[in-house]
């Protein structure tokens, strides 16, 4: 009877062992795998991260440009504006214009 | 005993199985979170790039090229246009047209002051020979201008009106992101007809004391130019207006000149309020009024004015709302 007992208990030790190794070894495995994933992941990602940076950038650049041209198109608008519909009086009417109430 | 040994072993390797098993699961399970963030985010990144580089950057790009191309078309038009005004061979001012028409309409030339003052020799200082000047004044002026139903216009002299016809707007469209939504501004895109600087009739007082001849509106400008030109000589004024006078199928205009309360006078072709001695003599206004009624044999109404320095012009509803004004308002 305690060899029997004896035997079961080596022979489930010895599945134990090997389960365990069995285990260790398929998650130590997943977990590499998962690790390069993850890595890899994160370059695409930092890859993603710098294309859209760029993109922004030279978004947020043609912008500053466009809001530059505006403020060119404001300012040649006034300057046609200002003079639009103005008469060109020369001095020695002017002199006339500004007499003033005595 | 080494059955005991045995099983603590079994028991261990269970323990360690379990652990090991816990252990990489709970790790496993953080990388994979951790891959599907960074899958997430790597998601949103490619979105955004994406959304910037084929919708937003097509609409910059375009609207940005839209408005280079209109400065570029503009600052042609303006750099011509100030090269233009910069041939122009003596000093000059600029200003608004209704703002120089306004000045001028009322102003005198020297030549009218010397008129004036060759008439009237001047003030003495007293209330007398003030009125009397005013009457010499229109005397010399109802003598030298002649009534021309269809006076032509003076020709174009040497006023240049600077005329831009049209400013053409557009607008564009773009995506803020700052404000993360899309804005539609305003911009100006052309001046399709150009501009032009041409010469242009001015009808002022020396226009119309130059050439003597006009319609009544004429006639009544140039007498309260020649007024002004007294009065700044003088160095003392009075209130003296143009006045729009109308009747059925009547239009005609008038100088009123006032001297306090509601006393008047008013010059039409002729003075139409008394003349004592050869001086002007202001009367209340219902008088004349009156006097003004019998002279055209038909009931008048004022309808509005002129006055100048500053210029003012308005409109009145009834004879009591004019009279309200010569009152209470013209000083």
């Amino acid at each position: 009877m305690k060899v029997s007992v004896f035997r079961f208990l080596a022979a489930f030790s010895l599945a134990l062992a090997i389960l365990n190794a069995a285990l260790l070894a398929h998650f130590a495995a997943e977990n590499a795998k998962l690790r390069e994933a993850v890595e890899v992941e994160r370059l695409l990602c930092e890859e993603a991260a710098r294309l859209h940076a760029k993109e922004r950038a030279r978004y947020e650049s043609l912008y500053r440009n466009l809001t530059k041209a505006l403020e060119e198109n404001r300012e040649i608008n006034d300057a046609l504006m200002e003079v639009s519909g103005k008469v060109v009086v020369p001095k020695n009417y002017t002199v006339i214009l500004e007499r003033e109430d005595p | 005993m080494r059955a005991a040994v045995l099983a603590l072993i079994a028991a261990l390797l269970a323990a360690s199985n379990l652990y090991t098993y816990l252990y990489f699961t709970a790790l496993n399970s953080q990388l994979r979170s951790e891959l599907q963030q960074l899958a997430f985010q790597r998601s949103r990144e490619l979105t955004e790039y994406s959304a910037i580089s084929k919708m937003y950057m097509p609409a910059l790009e375009a609207s940005y090229y839209s408005v280079a191309e209109a400065n570029g078309r503009l600052r042609k038009v303006l750099n011509s246009l100030r090269m233009d005004l910069e041939r122009i061979p003596y000093n000059y001012t600029m200003m608004p047209y209704v703002e120089f028409a306004e000045k001028y309409t009322f102003t005198y030339t020297d030549e009218m002051r010397e008129f004036v003052l060759n008439v009237t020799g001047g003030w003495d200082g007293t209330d007398e020979d003030f009125k009397s000047d005013l009457y010499k004044i229109y005397r010399a002026w109802r003598s030298i201008f002649t009534y021309v139903s269809t006076a032509e216009d003076p020709p174009a002299g040497g006023i240049l009106l600077i005329s831009i016809g049209i400013f053409d707007f557009g607008w564009i469209e773009v995506y803020s992101l700052e404000g993360e939504r899309w804005v539609r501004i305003d911009y100006l895109r052309e001046v399709p007809l150009g501009y032009e600087i041409k010469p242009i009739t001015v009808g002022g007082a020396p226009e119309i004391f130059h050439s003597r001849q006009g319609k009544c509106r004429d006639y009544a400008v140039a007498l309260i130019s020649l007024y002004n030109a007294y009065y700044d000589a003088s160095g003392r004024s009075l209130p003296t207006i143009y006045l729009s006078v109308g009747g059925r199928d009547f239009h005609h205009a008038v100088v009123l000149i006032k001297l306090e309360g509601d006393r008047v006078a008013i010059v039409d072709w002729d003075v139409v309020t008394p003349v004592t001695g050869g001086m002007l003599e202001f009367v209340p206004f219902q008088e004349a009024k009156r006097l003004h009624e019998e002279y055209w044999g038909r009931s008048l109404s004022y309808e509005g004015y002129m006055r100048s320095r500053p210029y003012k012009a308005g409109r009145f509803n009834s004879t009591e709302e004019f009279y309200e004004w010569l009152v209470n308002e013209l000083r």
